[in-house]
């Protein structure tokens, strides 16, 4: 109905299953932690309002799923019309690190986004208030990880402690608005070309 | 012999004379060696006892005639006395004396004394159609002369409490808590004195006139009451309580003629139900949303919509309970016809029995009535279907019922097996058990090459990754419920725990933030790295672990912590809820198949069946591109589980294992959740995400009995329009067929119904819609697991 649709940013949260992707979410919107969420199934999400660079406002709609991969395949209507994915693993687990790849793979075959190769993911490395011991995963794994996906930012987080996690969603805010951004002109492009293209056709959108 | 019960100065009066009357004794007894609900009732007269006798008997009323209203069983077995069976051998010849098993009754009159003291209460015992023996002596409890009586009430009075508006007590009562300890005793609602015994189904309904029923009823029932064969046995019981039924009839049918009005006002003047009616066409949820500030939340983000469309929920539901709560069945019932009967035709509406069928859960299946079912060598002596249908319609009264009944309900044992065999099933189940148990433990200890499921350096991982998974999962499922709480090694809170036991224990975290939830008040150290010492999701872990070995090719998937828990729950034994959890997971497998056929399937089954009886709500969905039910995938991949409270899945549950109606019952009740919240859904909401957002935030607003009862509907109703296309197919192949042999004066054929539309399929042609109709359990396995299937 109406207004609808104005500003709504969509962010998935993807990752292996007890990587800390509910919890991500839950201290990020409502800045609370709790070791007793269930094991997430199907998919949820919880919206907040936020403030990009104390400029632009915007309602984020961040997307909360089920780490087990066969629930995969039925989830993926969901990742429809995403602004901008969100790949987590945990600094303590190295499966869930070398899952990553996969992670953004099959985010891109369901996507269906317009720009495969623009579209902005954000690394986040959670649990790094665990025990020195306890972490597999290096941060320099990590970047050179990033880098090779495509110079994505990479942010080590703490869902438990809330390090980092604002910082990180702030970037993940941006990237997605400016997602929403370029989609949106070029729909407009689109649109606009449709309109002129019997007038002259060099128009040609890209902006980013 | 045990004796449970002694009452003294019992009368019976043979005549209106008083000099007449002859006193003895109520006892009620119990062999040692028997179960408790082969217990005997007796009555003695005084004179044919000695005074020895008399003096114990009279020793024993003080002992044992005064039972608590909270008594147990088990508190009634510790606080039996044995008595001497020279005093019932001495007594039974005696006149008027008898003894019979309680369970032998049909039903007991407890008939109060009157409050002026003009009469003393008594009892009147019906025995069951068939049973031995003439008509048994009413017995008159003289409460002013029976010591224990007298006491009683003496001790009532001193903690008199103005508050519990319980009945008066008398001595009757004495005898009715300890009978219905031993037995099933149901207070009819025709009759308010009228206790049945062991009552069926059937009779439970037949006497419960909580429902209203309709004159077709009645008029059945006058017809058919020759064949109710107890009439001979007490003719006075029978026709009192025609006389009763009749006497509430004909009240509400004066009350319905005359003041009809002033009924209706009474109940549409509640400010609840007023509430309820004004949200019929939701001028508050418009008015709501016309309203500026509203308006302004809206454009924000419309949430407002989500949470609106709660709010007008919540108000019906609390109108539906209070109309539950006070009895207006009648209007509840109207409201089910209306909510879930429109827009058919009149030949798929329901029936008065069918509406009272479905309507009545007051009966849930006590631990009396079970062990009732029972014969001697331990074997059902009713049908399967009298159980389920007393399990399906009023579940299972307690948990400690359920550890018995959800080992038959999950097929752990025959129905048709014997104690002794049963016995026999145990020790092969904790046989079998160890030696499955043993493989993973083998596997985990380093010899990682299991024979049968192939082997190598990527199958090792495989069972690696899956007892990490196992292991978080189990960590974070249902931690809020008691027994899985805290993380001790008795599971009981640190608090209580013995110094010694804390001392491995981490400290507690420092959460940073301050409206901390305080339901993490767990001695968890960080991140999930903690080992478990709760002895309970030690085993929901090891039963688990042995799960995933014992089926290899399907294997642990998320979710089945969720099923597994409540079982555990109730059986409290790691092999008996082990083999309870595999046959589960018979049914549920397919729930959980790598490609997601099984649960695909159901999705499509409810689409088809959304479509075919809530076309408004479907096609609603449809505009809100949520045609593929999305929101319904958890509820229907673990039961509803994330949807109700603890306790209500248990019942949700075992509703659902009778397989009563359809072995996919779940669907019905998906369905029934669907047609409950659709009002607010097609007047609220009209986006995807805001149907998810709806359905995921569910838990804990719904009645699941309302649920229940809605989904048997639905299911009769789906029953009778398949019932109802398939004889109007073949009604129209016969004229089709007809036309053929006619061809020429074509202009009759046809005349009456109409046309099947030509090359479209009918629902009744739906292979998913048929198998709905089935109570064979659908059964889907996975396919053989190799190193790179999906995990």
């Amino acid at each position: 109905m109406s207004s609808r649709k104005k500003n709504i940013l969509k962010v998935i949260i993807l990752g292996d299953s007890g990587v800390g992707k509910t919890s991500l979410m839950h201290r990020y919107v409502n800045d609370k932690y709790s070791q007793q969420y269930k094991a997430t199934i199907g998919a949820d999400f919880l919206t907040k309002e936020v403030n990009i660079d104390n400029d632009k406002v915007a309602t984020m709609q961040v997307w909360d799923t089920a780490g087990q991969e066969r629930f995969q395949s039925l989830g993926v209507a969901f990742y429809r019309g995403a602004d901008c994915c969100v790949l987590v693993y945990d600094v303590t687990n190295t499966k869930s690190f070398q899952n990553i790849k996969s992670w953004r793979d099959e985010f891109l075959v369901h996507a269906n986004v317009s720009t495969p190769e623009t579209f902005p993911f954000v690394l986040l490395g959670n649990k790094i208030d665990a025990d020195d011991s306890k972490k597999v995963v290096s941060n320099k794994a990590a970047q050179e990880l990033a880098a090779s996906l495509g110079n994505i930012p990479v942010f080590f987080t703490s869902a438990k402690t809330a390090i980092n996690v604002d910082t990180a969603f702030q970037e993940i805010a941006r990237s997605a608005l400016q997602q929403n951004q370029n989609d949106a002109d070029a729909f407009e492009d689109d649109f606009n070309d449709a309109i002129n293209i019997q007038l002259d056709n060099d128009t040609n959108s890209c902006s980013c | 012999m045990k004796l449970l019960l002694c009452k003294s100065h019992v009368f019976v009066h043979p005549s209106t004379t008083a000099s007449e009357n002859v006193q003895g004794f109520i006892l009620v007894t119990c062999d040692a060696n028997r179960p408790l609900h082969e217990a005997q009732l007796h009555w003695v007269p005084e004179n044919s006892l000695n005074q020895n006798q008399i003096d114990e008997l009279m020793r024993c009323d003080s002992k044992l005639g005064m039972p608590p209203a909270a008594a147990t069983a088990a508190s009634l077995l510790s606080a039996a006395t044995n008595l001497n069976d020279g005093v019932l051998l001495d007594t039974s010849g005696a006149y008027l004396s008898f003894s019979l098993p309680i369970a032998s009754l049909f039903s007991i009159e407890f008939r109060p004394p009157s409050t002026s003291g003009w009469w003393f209460g008594s009892i009147v015992l019906h025995r069951r159609q068939g049973a031995h023996g003439g008509t048994l002596p009413v017995l008159f409890f003289h409460d002013n002369v029976c010591p224990s009586t007298m006491q009683k009430k003496r001790d009532l009075n001193k903690n008199f409490d103005p508050f519990t508006q319980g009945e008066m007590y008398w001595g009757g009562i004495d005898l009715r808590i300890v009978v219905s300890q031993i037995v099933d005793l149901q207070r009819t609602a025709a009759d308010n004195n009228m206790w049945l015994v062991n009552a069926t189904l059937d009779d439970l309904r037949n006497f419960s006139s909580g429902d209203l029923p309709s004159e077709t009823n009645l008029a059945a029932e006058g017809s058919g009451s020759g064949s109710k064969g107890s009439k001979d046995n007490a003719p006075g019981f029978w026709d009192k309580l025609e006389a009763a039924r009749w006497s509430i009839m004909s009240g509400i049918a004066s009350a319905t003629s005359k003041t009809e009005r002033a009924m209706a006002s009474l109940v549409s003047n509640h400010p609840v139900v007023k509430l309820v009616e004004k949200n019929q066409d939701n001028p508050y949820v418009a008015k709501l949303l016309r309203n500026p500030k509203v308006q302004e939340i809206q454009d924000d983000f419309d949430s407002a919509r989500i949470y609106l469309a709660k709010w007008s929920l919540g108000v019906t539901e609390e109108a539906n309970k209070y109309k539950l709560d006070h009895q207006l069945n009648a209007s509840y019932r109207q409201l089910l016809t209306k909510d879930l009967g429109y827009n058919v035709d009149t030949d798929a509406d329901f029936t008065e029995e069918e509406l009272n069928r479905a309507m009545q859960r007051n009966f849930p299946l006590t631990q009396q009535k079970w062990d009732s079912f029972f014969d001697a060598q331990g074997r059902l002596q009713v049908t399967v279907h009298e159980v389920k249908d007393f399990i399906f319609h009023g579940g299972v009264d307690s948990m400690a019922l359920r550890q018995q009944v959800w080992l038959f309900l999950l097929d752990v044992y025959p129905w048709d097996s014997s104690r002794d065999e049963r016995a026999q099933i145990d020790a092969t189940l904790e046989e079998v058990y160890t030696q499955h148990k043993a493989q993973w433990g083998h596997r985990t200890s380093g010899r990682a090459h299991s024979a049968d499921s192939g082997s190598g350096e990527d199958d090792s991982e495989y069972w690696k990754d899956q007892e990490f998974r196992i292991e978080k999962d189990v960590k974070r499922n249902d931690r809020s419920v008691d027994i899985y709480k805290y993380n001790t090694p008795n599971g009981l809170a640190p608090e209580s725990q013995p110094r010694s036991a804390m001392d491995g224990v981490a400290p507690k975290i420092e959460d940073g933030d301050d409206d901390n939830d305080g339901d993490d008040d767990d001695d968890d150290s960080t991140n999930g790295h903690w080992t478990i010492r709760n002895p309970h999701l030690i085993v929901l872990s090891n039963i688990l672990k042995t799960y995933n070995s014992f089926s290899p090719n399907l294997g642990y998937v998320q979710g089945m912590t969720d099923l597994l828990s409540p079982i555990y729950y109730i059986m409290r034994d790691e092999t008996k809820a082990f083999w309870c959890f595999v046959h589960f997971m018979d049914r549920m497998e397919r729930n959980f198949l790598r490609d997601q056929s099984g649960i695909r399937d159901q999705m499509l089954t409810l689409t088809e069946l959304c479509q075919l009886m809530l076309p408004q709500l479907s096609a609603h969905l449809d505009k809100c591109d949520s045609s593929n039910l999305f929101f319904c995938f958890r509820m229907l991949l673990v039961w509803f589980k994330r949807e109700f409270a603890f306790d209500d899945i248990c019942g949700i549950w075992e509703v659902l294992l009778t397989d009563f109606y359809s072995s996919q019952f779940q669907l019905f009740f998906m369905l029934a959740i669907l047609q409950k919240n659709s009002k607010p859904i097609i007047e609220n909401l009209d986006q995807f995400d805001q149907v998810i957002k709806y359905f995921n935030d569910l838990h804990n607003t719904m009645d699941w009995r309302d649920i229940a009862i809605r989904s048997e509907l639905l299911f009769v109703r789906f029953e009778k329009m398949m019932a109802l296309m398939e004889r109007q197919e073949e009604l129209q192949t016969d004229q089709a067929d007809q036309a053929m042999v006619i061809d020429g004066d074509n202009e009759s054929v046809q005349q009456g119904t109409v046309p099947l539309p030509q090359g479209k399929r009918l629902p009744i042609h739906s292979p998913l819609l048929q198998q709905l109709l089935s109570k064979k359990m659908v059964i889907q396995r996975e396919e053989t697991r190799t190193t790179d299937s999906v995990r």
